[in-house]
């Protein structure tokens, strides 16, 4: 008698131990407290890490790059040209 | 001293009035260009040709008077090396200033966009006809002086801006 006791005893602390674990597992989750889930980079797939945006061929490599030489030689051949106050020129180093 | 040619039928047509619109001949009275435009060349180049390329001896400087020209720079991609455009110049704009400057060695390739038609002007007697006429080199040089300084700001301005973002993103 005293060991069936002993034995059922054991069965429930081991099942509300079980319900415990799931029950703080699912807390963590909704706090977004959990660890095991890699950090997504910025720039970088969410799935396989790869980077998001890349050319696929030589031509379409030069063309963003000549793309973004353009767009930021204007926007330092403008400050340039307003040479003047230093105020403007201090935007010259920044992108 | 070798005699400086003058002006004369052997210099291109209107290469004189080319000149006044040039940055490195800004200032100059019109007896001085006609000088100078009797040691010009004419020199032509379909789209796409290229006209040099990084590194080369420069012999000459050029002027355009009509087309567009690329500045180009040797970019490896993807284990391929293409020429990248940095900037494109139009009319009365300098090419191969490292002609009047040692090493006399380009510092950039330059590639015609557009047909182009440039002047010419090789090293040899533009140094003699400056030599002659000192007054005439020091306003060419201090325009190339600006021709090139610009350029140095531009690129600094470039690299200084690549710089401050990986700096952005590194140390966030």
């Amino acid at each position: 008698m005293l060991l069936t006791v002993m034995i059922a005893g054991g069965l429930f602390l081991g099942m509300i131990a079980i319900l415990a674990r799931g029950y703080l597992q699912i807390e963590q989750e909704r706090n977004g407290k959990v660890t095991d889930v890699p950090a997504v980079q910025p720039g970088h797939c969410m799935l396989c890490n790869a980077p998001l945006r890349r050319p696929g061929t030589v031509d379409e490599a030069v063309f963003e790059v000549q793309r973004r030489i353009d767009t930021e030689i204007q926007d330092v051949v403008a400050i340039l040209d307003r040479a003047g106050p230093a105020t403007s020129y201090s935007r010259l180093y920044q992108s | 001293m070798t005699p400086t040619r003058s002006p004369s039928a052997a210099s291109p047509p209107g290469a004189s009035d080319s000149l006044g619109d040039a940055e490195l001949f800004a200032g100059l009275s019109d007896e001085h260009r006609r000088s100078l435009a009797a040691l010009a060349r004419e020199r032509r180049a379909e789209a796409g040709e290229i006209l040099f390329r990084l590194g080369e001896r420069a012999e000459a400087f050029l002027v355009i008077r009509r087309g567009r020209v690329d500045l180009t720079f040797p970019l490896l991609v993807m284990g391929e090396t293409r020429e990248t455009r940095f900037q494109s110049l139009e009319a009365g704009r300098t090419l191969a200033w490292s002609a009047l400057v040692a090493p006399y060695r380009l510092t950039m390739g330059a590639r015609a966009t557009t047909e182009v038609e440039m002047l010419a002007f090789e090293r040899g007697p533009i140094e003699r006809l400056f030599q002659e006429q000192p007054l005439m080199g020091h306003v060419v040089m201090s325009n190339l002086a600006g021709v090139v300084a610009a350029r140095l700001h531009e690129l600094l301005a470039l690299w200084v801006r690549e710089v401050q973002r990986n700096v952005s993103q590194t140390y966030r």
